[in-house]
């Protein structure tokens, strides 16, 4: 209804034509709650919402089923609850405070039968339009595969350094071996170049005592 | 159902107390998580047998549907469920938890006193009828009193009630909440007062 068509009506028009936008306001406000309820029961990244005072106040389903509670259990909850490294987790919010923002967060979640999924958590600040804090967002990955591949795989490379080590142990070895032999080898030449300087010099003083000899007998 | 249908039962006249259907929603959200499907179709024909046609499925939230649903609501999932009072006030402690407009005013929860100052308005957000504010709160001793005038449909729903608003104290507080209606109309005072302590 503009100012314009509002001027020509009377009251009673006015009112009915009011009442039909409150009417169409709490249709859409009604349909907007069924489209958010179903995007968040889609998304398979869990995600819960907190008050200000870090007390969860919504969760979608992934949440519920990575956290083991039930909506009617969570809501209400101090979040630190469901996380083994309370302090960090304080400090994370705190920063986000700051900051508006966290990402790739690494921290333990505790379902409700006592199981610990590593999880890396990202947060958001949530404001009003003039800035006030509303809360915040909190997404969970859930990072268990990869810690798992991370951790067999730092398992192999345990396991093939070991393997490489031992080589290099036996490759030593070996070249400790064969430094040695070609160490005696040096000296054996060294000997033999010796021997044969004397050798020559032997020959050379043979020659020079034949010829004083020969000399001699002449 | 379409609450807006002038052949329909549920559509609230002019003059008529409303609800939100987001209290009913939540009423059908607590008895299909405890019971399941069939205890809400069982819900459902007890109302029919009280001449109340109500489909829980078609409830919109955000629509206006007349204040007599409250009580019948209440009564015929006592009945079907076969609720005790404790667990009555349990379906009232879990309520909020599933309501949209609750949702929306989490950005008060950030101490009893700021949300107090918003009950009122939380309060007409859900029911046409009524009047609900906090009398007084005190925050070191962990106390609020909380007073509902014009509002006088049962003793039932002041069970419900009284779960209600102490789930809404456990969503700031994050603590257990003790509740205790101090007055009530029914036992002849003027108005309902609770106190909630956490």
């Amino acid at each position: 209804m503009n100012i314009e068509s509002a001027g020509k009506m009377n009251p009673e028009e006015i009112i009915k034509q009011k009442d039909e936008d409150i009417k169409r306001l709490n249709e859409s406000l009604g349909d907007l709650e069924f489209y958010l309820r179903d995007l968040s029961a889609l998304i398979p990244i869990p995600i819960c919402s907190l008050s200000p005072f870090d007390i969860i106040v919504d969760a979608n389903n992934a949440f519920q089923k990575i956290s083991e509670y039930s909506l009617a259990e969570t809501t209400g909850t101090p979040i630190d609850v469901l996380f083994l490294e309370k302090k960090e987790l304080k400090d994370i919010l705190k920063r986000v405070v700051i900051e508006n923002t966290a990402r790739d967060q690494e921290v333990t979640l505790i379902s409700k039968s006592g199981r610990k999924t590593p999880v890396s958590l990202s947060a958001s600040l949530r404001r009003d339009q003039e800035g006030n804090i509303l809360g915040y967002f909190l997404a969970f990955l859930d990072i268990s595969e990869r810690k798992e591949f991370s951790s067999k795989l730092e398992l192999q490379v345990a396991e093939r350094t070991k393997e490489l080590q031992e080589k290099i142990k036996e490759l030593e070895k070996i070249n400790k071996l064969t430094v040695g032999r070609e160490l005696k080898m040096v000296d054996l030449k060294k000997e033999i170049k010796g021997l044969r300087r004397k050798l020559e010099m032997q020959e050379k003083k043979d020659v020079a005592i034949n010829q004083a000899a020969k000399n001699i007998a002449e | 159902m379409k609450p807006v249908s002038k052949k329909n039962d549920n559509q609230p006249s002019k003059e008529e107390d409303t609800l939100r259907g987001v209290i009913l929603e939540t009423d059908k959200k607590y008895v299909l998580r405890t019971r399941g499907k069939e205890a809400l179709l069982r819900v459902e024909e007890e109302l029919k047998r009280q001449g109340v046609s109500l489909k829980y499925d078609k409830v919109k939230t955000m629509s206006f549907y007349p204040i007599k649903l409250r009580l019948a609501s209440l009564q015929a999932i006592k009945k079907v469920c076969g609720l005790s009072d404790e667990q009555v006030r349990e379906m009232g402690f879990e309520a909020p938890k599933f309501s949209l407009i609750v949702k929306l005013f989490a950005k008060y929860f950030s101490s009893v006193s700021a949300v107090s100052k918003e009950v009122p308005t939380m309060w007409r957000k859900h029911y046409t009828v009524g009047e609900l504010m906090a009398k007084s709160v005190d925050e070191k001793k962990r106390r609020a009193v909380l007073c509902l005038k014009g509002m006088d449909l049962d003793p039932l729903v002041c069970i419900y009630l009284s779960g209600y608003f102490s789930s809404i104290v456990h969503m700031v507080t994050g603590t257990a909440v003790t509740v205790r209606e101090t007055k009530c109309v029914f036992r002849g005072e003027k108005y309902h007062e609770y106190s909630l302590n956490w």
